[in-house]
């Protein structure tokens, strides 16, 4: 396993988007394509085998939910970076991959080259977001009344003003020279930000669910 | 106790005819009070031929009350005694004269020298109450003599009752009749009005207890007034209702009774600890003293025993209240204990009063009557006080309810209106999601696979920027449907952000001059697309057309015409545009139209030193609806 080298597996119903990508994969120099799937069925059996460090997945597959798909791959492999394929980058799809486990997105109509790029910054510990996203993460992380006394994964002061600067519309530069720090970091923040978002729905959920009496706890 | 003076015959006294009398010299005239007179229990009425044959005249002080027992043994029968009193007429001078009688028992007949000049009964049927009624008979002068006159006073009573002569007194008429009239009101009229009053309360009182079980104040009040009523009925009545030995033995048993409920009431009233238990004894300790009556007592007697008895009650009771009332340090039980030891004093006061007791002629009247009505009516207006005041708390209650209910139902207005919202908005973020849907599946993918297949094939640039400005334009109807509850600024933020690349590509930097500005409430999805599609066209003009190096993107709090709002401003430095070329006057047009739907004010002009600012206004206040 070299440092830097990405084994992908995508998972795309669209033929053409699909064979876009996995080119635009195969191309590069610093990453391979381990598997691809084309439905849920395969893109189940697909996230079962492993052997892949990032996860490339579309949520509206024929038989099912790709949004299943990612928090099953997420529960069985933590240290994966998964991906969502999306068309819009649109706010709710978006929000919901990342609650079950994504870790930035992929715009199908981006270049191929974009997409590449996208694929080695969240390798490298950043992940994307929209000014939208990023005020529905703060309205999310940050409820009028949390519904649970003590968020699961609070955020830290600077992820709070870097998830504050990115949603009023500066881009990672700016924020990163406002906050006096690299931009690197302000997307390391942004993965951090989704991260915690995950726990704290999972808690939530479980919160949810023990309060309905599902889980008897 | 029996107090009779020894009786003398008084043809022993020497001859001496007039009887002893003290001289009352009033403004108005003279009185003669007799202190003594002569007595006779012969049957017979009083004739005055047999006048001196007869040697049954006995000489004893008066009043003397208590002859009953003396009728009895030389009388078969109802009971009689006359009394004979003989004084100068001399000593009346020539004023108009009347004669003044009281406490007699109980029919009385009154002669003059021998003629009839009244009786307080009409015929032999009725049994009368003569003994606390105030009698004044005028006197015509022409029945006076020169020298010794006489007054016989003939006083009939049952066999079973009380006979007796009370005073006797004659003199002016206006001096007697001042006297007889406050007497009167003190012994009849006021105690009869009272007495009549406090009857119809207890009926009103018991009425209202039927309404109201569960207050057992108001049914030991109602029965209070109707004891007492009960018990003075004998003092104010002129004839007796019932038969007589009745009549007598309901009015001496129920003032055990009247007491008993008037304790019981105070128990209630205070409720006390223990007051059941309380109220239980009180009403033993009074069938307790009418037995001992009925048991130790001559009939025609007041018990002195039991009257002691009563006191001890009343007294035991007091100490009672008086420790309840140091408790409790309420105004309610501290009046209440001085009420009660009023009625206990007056109470003595007219034991003492009573003739075959004698300690005293006190205040010349019995305070009972009054006092019945007294604690009656202090009973009576406690309790109102205390209705009242539950009368007010119900209210206030009411108030604090009428309240409650009303925040109650605004409450689940408001929750039913936050429902209804959220119905609502559940109704169109399904249909959004289904938009969504039909975009991402139908329109957006097709797109999005022709783009691929068009780079795949290398079609002409023309195609893939036609491809790729329709899926930006699904990109901006995605964004306008996001849930940002009209952040302007994030909207701005978020085209910034798509067409960033487009932007780079031509080798425009965007400058970002973002201030705080409050959301615009009325910004909903639909005018979220105009704002986003204006906004929009203003960039891709300046993509298009400006040869700019640079965009300012700003957005800040202003106010137009003293209105506040918002102002968005993109201006470039480019070469600025023709404002007469119709070439880009469609998208012009369309801006303009979409402002307009906006409510907004656009203005578009060129700039020093060079370049073209779009200024968008928009008002804080809710666009009219179209």
């Amino acid at each position: 396993m070299r440092p830097g080298y990405s084994k992908v597996a995508v998972v795309e119903d669209d033929p053409p988007v699909l064979s876009d990508i996995c080119g635009a994969i195969e191309r590069a120099e610093d990453m391979e394509l381990v598997a691809s799937a084309t439905n849920f069925a395969t893109g189940e059996q697909l996230v079962a085998n492993g052997g892949f460090d990032v996860l490339i997945c579309d949520l509206g597959l024929p038989d099912g939910d790709g949004t299943t798909l990612i928090q099953m791959a997420s529960e069985r492999q933590h240290e994966i970076d998964i991906m969502v394929l999306t068309m819009f980058a649109d706010h709710q799809k978006v929000l919901n991959a990342i609650r079950a486990g994504a870790r930035g997105y992929l715009l199908k109509d981006q270049p191929l080259e974009k997409c590449v790029d996208a694929i080695r910054e969240i390798r490298a510990g950043g992940s994307p977001i929209s000014p939208i996203i990023a005020r529905l993460v703060l309205k999310q992380l940050q409820p009028q009344s949390p519904p649970i006394e003590q968020m699961a994964e609070p955020l830290s002061n600077r992820e709070l003003e870097t998830l504050n600067l990115l949603s009023r519309g500066f881009s990672y530069a700016e924020s990163a020279e406002i906050m006096n720090i690299s931009a690197h970091t302000v997307a390391t923040y942004v993965k951090h930000i989704y991260r915690k978002l995950e726990v704290n729905s999972r808690a939530e959920a479980v919160f949810e669910a023990s309060n309905r009496g599902i889980l008897g706890g | 106790m029996v107090f009779s003076a020894a009786a003398q015959p008084v043809e022993a006294q020497n001859g001496v005819t007039a009887n002893q009398f003290d001289v009352e010299t009033t403004r108005a005239g003279k009185i003669i009070r007799f202190v003594d007179a002569d007595f006779s229990f012969s049957e017979s009425s009083y004739n005055s031929k047999n006048r001196g044959l007869k040697s049954d005249w006995n000489r004893r002080d008066l009043p003397a009350l208590w002859l009953s027992d003396e009728a009895r043994k030389v009388q078969s029968g109802n009971l009689s005694v006359s009394a004979r009193v003989r004084f100068d007429g001399a000593a009346l001078g020539n004023d108009a004269v009347a004669i003044f009688t009281e406490n007699n028992r109980e029919r009385i007949s009154v002669s003059v020298n021998g003629t009839s000049i009244f009786r307080n009964y009409t015929d032999n049927r009725h049994s009368m109450l003569g003994w606390n009624q105030p009698y004044l008979i005028p006197l015509s002068r022409s029945l006076l003599k020169p020298g010794t006159n006489e007054i016989v006073i003939r006083a009939e009573s049952g066999r079973n009752h009380s006979l007796g002569i009370g005073t006797i007194a004659v003199g002016n008429h206006n001096a007697l009749g001042s006297h007889f009239k406050s007497q009167y009101f003190f012994r009849i009229d006021a105690p009869k009005t009272l007495n009549w009053i406090m009857l119809l309360l207890s009926a009103f009182v018991f009425v209202m207890w039927l309404g109201r079980r569960q207050e057992m104040e108001l049914l030991w009040l109602s029965l209070t007034g109707v004891f007492w009523f009960i018990r003075n009925y004998h003092f104010f009545a002129e004839t007796v209702p019932l038969e007589p030995l009745l009549f007598q033995q309901i009015t001496y048993y129920s003032v055990y009774f009247a007491v008993a409920v008037t304790l019981a009431f105070c128990a209630e009233f205070l409720k006390l600890r223990r007051r059941h238990i309380i109220i239980v004894i009180m009403l033993g300790i009074g069938v307790l003293l009418s037995l001992s009556r009925l048991f130790l007592t001559i009939t025609d007697r007041t018990d002195m025993a039991s009257s002691v008895m009563t006191i001890v009650l009343f007294g035991s009771f007091l100490l009672i209240l008086a420790h309840h009332a140091v408790k409790e340090n309420s105004s309610e039980s501290w009046l209440l204990l001085l009420l009660l030891s009023l009625a206990a004093l007056t109470g003595i006061h007219d034991i003492g009063r009573i003739p075959n007791i004698d300690w005293w002629s006190g205040a010349g009247f019995h305070f009972q009557p009054y006092i019945g009505f007294l604690l009656f009516l202090v009973f009576m207006l406690s309790l109102a006080r205390r209705f009242l005041g539950a009368l007010s708390l119900v209210e206030e209650t009411n108030v604090h309810l009428e309240k409650s209910v009303k925040e109650a139902t605004d409450a689940l207005a408001a929750s039913q209106q936050a429902q209804r919202q959220m119905e609502v908005e559940r109704a169109i973020e399904t249909e959004r999601e289904r938009l969504m849907r039909e975009m991402h599946d139908g329109i957006g993918s097709s797109l999005v696979t022709a783009l691929a297949v068009a780079r795949q094939r290398e079609d002409p640039p023309s195609t893939i920027t036609t491809l790729q400005r329709a899926i930006s334009d699904l990109k901006i109807t995605v964004d306008s449907l996001a849930p940002i509850e009209g952040d302007v600024v994030t909207l701005l933020a978020n085209l910034r952000h798509r067409m960033e690349q487009e932007l780079a590509q031509a080798g425009i930097t965007s400058v970002w001059q973002v201030h705080d500005c409050a959301p615009l409430s009325w910004m909903d999805a639909g005018h979220s697309l105009h704002l986003l599609r204006l906004l929009q066209e203003a960039i891709s003009n300046v993509l298009q057309h400006a040869k700019a190096r640079s965009i300012t993107l700003s957005c800040q709090s202003s106010l137009m015409h003293g209105k506040s709002g918002i102002l968005i401003s993109i201006i470039d430095d480019g070469i600025g545009f023709d404002p007469n070329d119709s070439g880009g006057s469609k998208g012009l047009e369309f801006m303009h139209q979409r402002a307009a739907i906006l409510n907004g004010t656009l203005t578009i002009e060129n700039i020093d030193p060079g370049g073209t600012a779009v200024n968008l206004w928009l008002a804080r206040d809710p666009v009219a609806q179209e």
